[in-house]
């Protein structure tokens, strides 16, 4: 027992803490940036602790880009995201845990290898399809697009929860008296709550942090989401820091406050189903 | 209440045939048990009756109506799985209520139709828990409960107590005749447990490979089955069975092993099917017996009687079970607690004329007609 102690307290300072440290870093030089002047952000040394801690960026970053509207944006992109995910992800994934067909172990292969391809290499492709379309400008079409790359990756982690519920589940409720749809949408989809959840969570992410679709395929100030519109403050010949950790802390703070907000609604759930 | 019928039924599972041409009549209200070993497609079959499995030819009719393409829940059929298949999502109440929900029953008469069917199976103080809070048994009988919660025509089970243990089993076993005795519905039951077969079925079919062994009560089964292969999967200890010829002995019928001669009883010559009559000559047989068809004497009665060494006693309290060796073959026999022989002693073997099964070698089917 007191081993056991001894161990854990050298593992926490030899490997715990440094690696907490290394993940925190980056955003104490975010905090830390948001609160500085250009002229302390160059400074070397680099200060830690801002001598002359302002508010200043926070009233400009507001007023120089659109922030609102970037935040609604890439709140959009988020929804959108899980909503198409969620609509085309969860029957397609169904339809491979549940039943045999034939192609349907290349299918998934295929699904797989869909992954390999970085998108950087269709984002040009994809860009003439949309200018001949004229569709740019549109939240929608960087929505869909965007899902359709993270599309597989759920499908995957679907076909995982769906096959891990009884099938028997759903043949009684089918049995009982249920369609097939009555059962999956009452039996496997409640069942599988966590895996939505995790999908879910996963695809909103995705589209909140949209970059390479919203930057090729919107050049409109009100329609660009935060991702791209933090991005302006990059510019050839300098870099806005103060004002780009700024817009990226509020980012991070919506971000964080919008799971804490539906997080205990989502673990009640997990907890109900994890108890069988 | 309803007549099941399945008309040269089959299932293809690629290039696997699961189930070879099942023809099955199941009248109203019968307890048919469907068993046989497993992968012998008795689950395959039930699944089909009750439209979980497609059918690949054949047909299937409940109450005259063809429902090869009908939905499970179009069927009007309850089913009890394996694994229970509660919704472990609802409490023990919505378990039960959950098919009377479907149908849109009023609040008041769900309540009540609930209530009953938890005080009928004595699960009453369990209906405010969830499915993972029970014990297996427990578990069974809210299954059972949300099957009879309406009045289907039709009640499948697949192997229900199979996950209990020995005793509750046992018990349950029972629960279920007797529910199936009041309630009347034509129940199919599916099984790979011989006792449970015999003790709670009106018919058994058995099955093997896909086919179909034999259909009838399970006393006709027992005393005669159709070929070496039900004789054996029904019965514990299981038949014995040894090769021999039909031979004439002074115008008697013996049968011929390395063994010894033994007479064949005249029910059973005159049952003997005519195409395979052995006054042509002498026919190469398998012969069965069952342990309990066999007695052993300490005294040989002529020297020429057959002796056998005990190799093992096994007692059960009422009957023990001797382990005999003779010539080459091990048979089994089941004698009376209280006068076992003692291991390593010679015996001498007396097989029931009357009670021989005699099977063709290649085909293994019986040579006797039914009486």
């Amino acid at each position: 027992m007191q081993r056991i102690q001894w161990f854990k307290w050298l593992s926490l300072v030899l490997y715990g803490i440094p690696m907490l440290l290394v993940l925190v870093f980056p955003f104490i030089v975010m905090v830390s940036t948001s609160f500085k002047t250009l002229e302390e952000v160059s400074q070397i040394p680099p200060t830690f602790i801002p001598r002359n801690p302002t508010l200043e960026n926070y009233r400009e970053v507001w007023n120089i880009i659109p922030l609102a509207d970037h935040f609604r944006n890439s709140f959009l992109l988020g929804v959108g995201e899980t909503f198409l995910i969620m609509v085309l992800g969860v029957p397609a994934a169904y339809a491979l845990a549940r039943f045999r067909f034939a192609g349907r172990q290349p299918y998934l292969i295929f699904l797989l290898v869909t992954q390999m391809f970085p998108a950087i290499v269709v984002v040009l492709g994809v860009f003439r399809v949309v200018v001949a379309l004229g569709l740019l400008n549109n939240l929608a079409v960087v929505a869909t697009t965007a899902a359709s790359f993270s599309l597989a990756f759920c499908i995957w982690l679907l076909v995982g929860y769906f096959s891990a519920i009884p099938p028997e589940i759903e043949e009684a409720a089918m049995m009982d008296g249920d369609s097939r749809l009555g059962a999956m949408i009452k039996m496997t989809l409640p069942l599988s709550w966590p895996g939505l959840v995790a999908v879910g969570v996963f695809a909103f992410m995705d589209g909140w942090n949209e970059f390479l679709f919203s930057l090729t395929f919107i050049s409109n100030d009100e329609m660009m989401p935060l991702t791209v519109g933090l991005f302006r403050f990059i510019s050839r010949f300098q870099i806005q820091w103060h004002h780009l950790m700024t817009g990226s802390l509020l980012a991070t703070i919506v971000a964080v406050a919008l799971f804490m907000t539906v997080q205990d609604k989502l673990t009640r759930g997990m907890l109900a189903i994890s108890e069988k | 209440m309803s007549v099941v019928v399945c008309k040269e039924l089959v299932k293809r599972f690629g290039a696997t045939v699961a189930v070879d041409h099942v023809n099955v009549e199941i009248q109203d209200g019968e307890f048919m048990v469907f068993v046989g070993p497993s992968g012998c497609g008795k689950t395959t079959t039930l699944r089909m009756i009750g439209g979980l499995e497609t059918v690949t030819s054949g047909d299937i009719f409940i109450d005259g109506v063809r429902v090869n393409n009908l939905a499970p829940r179009h069927r009007d059929i309850a089913m009890v799985f394996q694994n229970y298949a509660l919704y472990p999502h609802y409490k023990v109440f919505d378990n039960i209520a959950y098919p009377l929900r479907l149908r849109k029953r009023p609040k008041a008469e769900i309540e009540e139709r609930v209530n009953t069917v938890a005080r009928m199976l004595g699960v009453q103080h369990l209906l405010d828990r969830w499915p993972r809070q029970l014990s297996g048994g427990e578990r069974q009988r809210v299954a059972l409960g949300r099957a009879i919660v309406r009045n289907p025509k039709l009640y499948l089970m697949d192997e229900p107590l199979s996950n209990l243990d020995a005793k509750l089993r046992v018990q349950m076993r029972r629960e279920i005749i007797h529910l199936q005795r009041n309630l009347g519905t034509t129940t199919i039951y599916v099984t790979h447990d011989q006792v449970e077969a015999m003790t709670m079925g009106d018919r058994i079919m058995v099955m093997r490979a896909g086919k179909v062994q034999q259909i009838g009560a399970p006393e006709v089964l027992y005393n005669h089955p159709a070929n070496l292969f039900v004789a054996q999967f029904i019965g514990s200890p299981a038949m014995n069975a040894f090769k021999g010829r039909l031979e004439t002995d002074d115008g008697k019928i013996v049968v011929a092993t390395e063994f010894g001669r033994f007479p064949v009883g005249d029910p059973l010559v005159a049952r003997l099917k005519p195409d395979r009559s052995p006054t042509l000559g002498a026919r190469e047989v398998i012969c069965g017996i069952r342990p309990e068809d066999i007695t052993l004497d300490d005294a040989p009665v002529t020297p020429a009687s057959p002796q056998a060494q005990v190799d093992l006693v096994e007692g059960l309290g009422a009957d023990a079970y001797v382990s005999l060796t003779i010539g080459g073959t091990t048979l089994i026999a089941r004698t009376p607690a209280d006068c076992p022989p003692a291991e390593n002693q010679l015996v001498t073997i007396h097989l029931n004329p009357n009670k021989l099964h005699l099977f063709d070698p290649i085909t293994e089917e019986t040579l006797l007609a039914l009486p």
